[in-house]
């Protein structure tokens, strides 16, 4: 506890640049990330993330010091090169795209291995400031780097705020933005670029295999609480601010713990959270919707056979028998319906319907009638032929469908 | 530059490496899973290190079937997140990945000393220590390198599996919905397959660790993919890339003095755009000398 208010005291300069930096580029991924997910080149991130492994060595071996400029822009080339041979190989050969993804992704980290023991082999006493772009490092993250990320961050929101709408409409509709005499490839190259900067600048934090989950995760996450882009984007980026936070704060707590991999964790942690509760589209809400809509349509065809066998009293045996389902199922929505007070318990197992009942369960024959109907004058069908779609579609008509089916007619 | 017994163990695993990974890899690239055959070799951490660290060994029956559960675990996963919460594919298997690899990386760093892996393990393997486990007879007969033993079990067992298989791997590579049409199961062979993945990425991970497996997998297959119109070619094809790639790239590995693994993959990517590049002239030069009888 009292490490928990130490930290947020942010006392240490150290903590604030480790925790600013981490908050920063959460933002920065997540936000650059929602377009790559839209457009659904997601990998394409992984892939340059593995990528930028040789670049960084190399700038190390070349200019021998660990400047971060130097390291960003060996990145940035590295990684550029790799996205355009995915580009290349997928373009001039028969090979798919994920062959080219995992290929290209494989090599570069290879090479970038390779070069690595180079390193180690020559001058193992700086070794350690290349090890941490590895796995990540956030400790390694000093004020001078804090700031670099802070003016790119601020540079690559404005690029977005600027291109936000080509963006848009580019990630939903290609050809509907070249139609519109949009240029798209310039387009797309500013989008790779914004991804290229993003990687090179985060494998310091994260490291260059869990960079990806930066780009998805919060992205993924985001996705199932809106379908609006610009929320989306709003709550990826506070996803991935708040990944960030705890990233740092655990690792604060424990210093045996990497912050990377705690920010990936969190990350997906909150996606999945997302993923089973998030209203709409997430698993539990589909469940349910799944269920209620079931019981709704057990409940009208209830009614309906009822409504059929008018004035009289029905046995559920024989109600069953109309109703082949699950009898346990079809025992609940009965009482349901009683409780509803649409339907009446009378002695030995006998249901009438109540005045509420009534209107009910002719409303929905009456639909099923309708749609006979406009079935019949539109598609010259038999009646008999439509009535098993009817007794489908009857569950659906609403009021408006209702009314201009009836206006159609 | 002197060549010993040693070089020429460390070159037999190497191409015990390569030869079921490329064989498995030929299947990956034609059903478009390459990037979950990625997914699976990133995946396998947490379980290789439950291993390290609750057996204090490598290589026992137990450790391997674990370990390899953590990437079918990761392939469920990632088939969940796509078929139940419906995200886009490629997301899900990004997400899926790399949380294993978070929580392996996690486990490493905490507890990694104690359980004798480390993150430089993870990263290109031990290929060049091989030679120094060595397995032995009571009576002190030596009988090679430990690791040897293990990857030629596992080449034999990914031969097997891929000779009685063959016929349902080959038929649902090309054609799924046919091939359930006429009642072979489609997800059966599916997650064999990933499960054969998974194994080998375990037994590979000492050798190449834990994210060039998918070099060796991809590498030669893609290779063979550009040239080969038969499956079978294409498996004898990528074999036959593999284990010149391992050749070359041993040699670069000692010429530079670097690592094995590393230079292996790298070697492997060069061979692939040597044939990419080979190929793209002598298409090029053909439809040109089409060009010019069709002038004449």
């Amino acid at each position: 506890m009292e490490k928990i208010t130490e930290f947020f005291s942010f006392s240490d300069t150290t903590i604030l640049t480790v925790t600013l930096g981490s908050i920063l580029l959460g933002i920065l991924g997540s936000v650059v990330g929602v377009f790559t997910y839209l457009r659904k080149r997601v990998l394409i991130g992984d892939v340059i993330a593995h990528s930028v492994l040789p670049g960084l060595v190399l700038g190390f071996l070349v200019l021998n010091e660990k400047s971060f400029i130097v390291l960003l822009i060996g990145a940035l080339i590295s990684g550029g090169l790799s996205s355009f041979l995915v580009d290349y190989i997928t373009h001039h050969s028969k090979l798919k795209t994920d062959a080219a993804l995992a290929l290209v992704l494989g090599v570069f980290f290879g090479f970038g291995t390779f070069l690595l023991t180079k390193l180690q082999g020559h001058s193992g006493a700086s070794q350690a400031g290349i090890d941490a772009y590895l796995f990540g490092q956030a400790a390694a993250i000093d004020l001078f780097d804090v700031q670099v990320i802070g003016v790119c961050c601020v540079l690559l929101l404005l690029t977005l705020l600027i291109f936000f709408r080509g963006f848009n409409i580019l990630s939903f509709d290609e050809q509907f933005a070249y139609s519109i005499g949009m240029p798209t490839q310039w387009l797309k190259f500013v989008l790779t670029s914004m991804t290229i900067i993003t990687v090179a600048l985060g494998v310091q934090l994260v490291g260059v295999v869990l960079m990806s989950a930066l780009l998805i995760t919060p992205t993924s996450a985001a996705r199932f609480w809106t379908s609006k882009v610009k929320i989306m984007l709003l709550l990826a980026a506070l996803f991935g601010a708040f990944g960030g936070l705890s990233g740092a704060l655990i690792s604060y707590l424990n210093y045996r713990m990497p912050t990377g991999p705690w920010i990936v964790i969190v990350l997906s942690f909150l996606a999945f959270l997302s993923f089973v509760f998030a209203p709409k589209k997430g698993v539990l809400f589909r469940l349910f919707s799944n269920v209620f809509f079931k019981i709704k349509i057990q409940k009208e065809n209830i009614l309906k056979d009822l409504f059929l066998l008018e004035n009289e009293t029905i046995e559920i045996e024989e109600l069953q028998e109309h109703q082949p389902s699950q009898s346990v199922f079809n025992r609940w929505v009965q009482r349901i319906l009683v409780y509803e007070k649409k339907i009446k318990k009378m002695e030995n197992r006998r249901f009438t319907l109540t005045a509420l009942g009534r209107a009910q369960g002719s409303k929905i024959f009456e639909r099923h009638k309708l749609w006979e109907k406009y079935i019949g004058k539109y598609m010259h069908l038999m009646r008999d032929h439509v009535h098993t779609d009817a007794e489908g579609i009857e569950h659906i008509i609403d009021e408006e469908i209702e009314r201009d089916l009836k206006s159609s007619i | 530059m002197s060549m010993g017994i040693d070089d020429i163990w460390i070159f037999a695993c190497a191409c015990l490496v390569a030869i079921p990974c490329t064989i498995l890899g030929c299947f990956l690239v034609l059903r478009n899973m390459s990037m979950i055959g990625d997914a699976i070799g990133h995946a396998v951490l947490p379980g290789i290190f439950c291993a390290y660290y609750f057996y204090h060994s490598k290589a026992t029956f137990p450790v391997l079937i674990g370990a390899s559960l953590s990437g079918l675990a990761a392939t469920f996963l990632i088939q969940w997140i796509h078929k139940k919460v419906k995200l886009q594919s490629d997301a899900s298997i990004g997400i899926s990945y790399t949380l294993f690899f978070a929580i392996g990386v996690i486990l490493v760093s905490a507890f990694g000393a104690q359980a004798d892996i480390d993150q430089d393990c993870i990263l290109h393997g031990e290929i060049a220590q091989i030679p120094l486990d060595t397995l032995s007879l009571n009576d002190g007969f030596s009988l090679g390198p430990r690791q040897f033993w293990m990857l030629l079990g596992n080449t034999l067992l990914v031969v097997a599996f891929c000779l009685l298989g063959y016929r349902a791997l080959w038929s649902t590579s090309f054609d799924e919905h046919f091939i359930k049409s006429i009642g072979i199961g489609v997800l059966f062979w599916q997650f064999s397959l990933m499960g054969m993945v998974s194994l080998t990425s375990v037994v590979s991970f000492e050798s190449v660790g834990a994210i060039l497996v998918i070099v060796f997998l991809v590498g030669p297959a893609s290779t063979a993919y550009l040239i080969a119109k038969q499956l079978n070619k294409m498996i004898w094809w990528s074999i036959l890339f593999a284990i010149h790639a391992c050749f070359w790239g041993y040699l670069a590995a000692i010429l530079f003095d670097g690592s094995i693994a590393g230079s292996i993959a790298t070697t492997m990517g060069i061979q692939f755009f040597v044939v990419f590049f080979f190929l793209k002239w002598a298409q090029n030069s053909s439809n040109k000398s089409l060009d010019l009888q069709d002038y004449e």
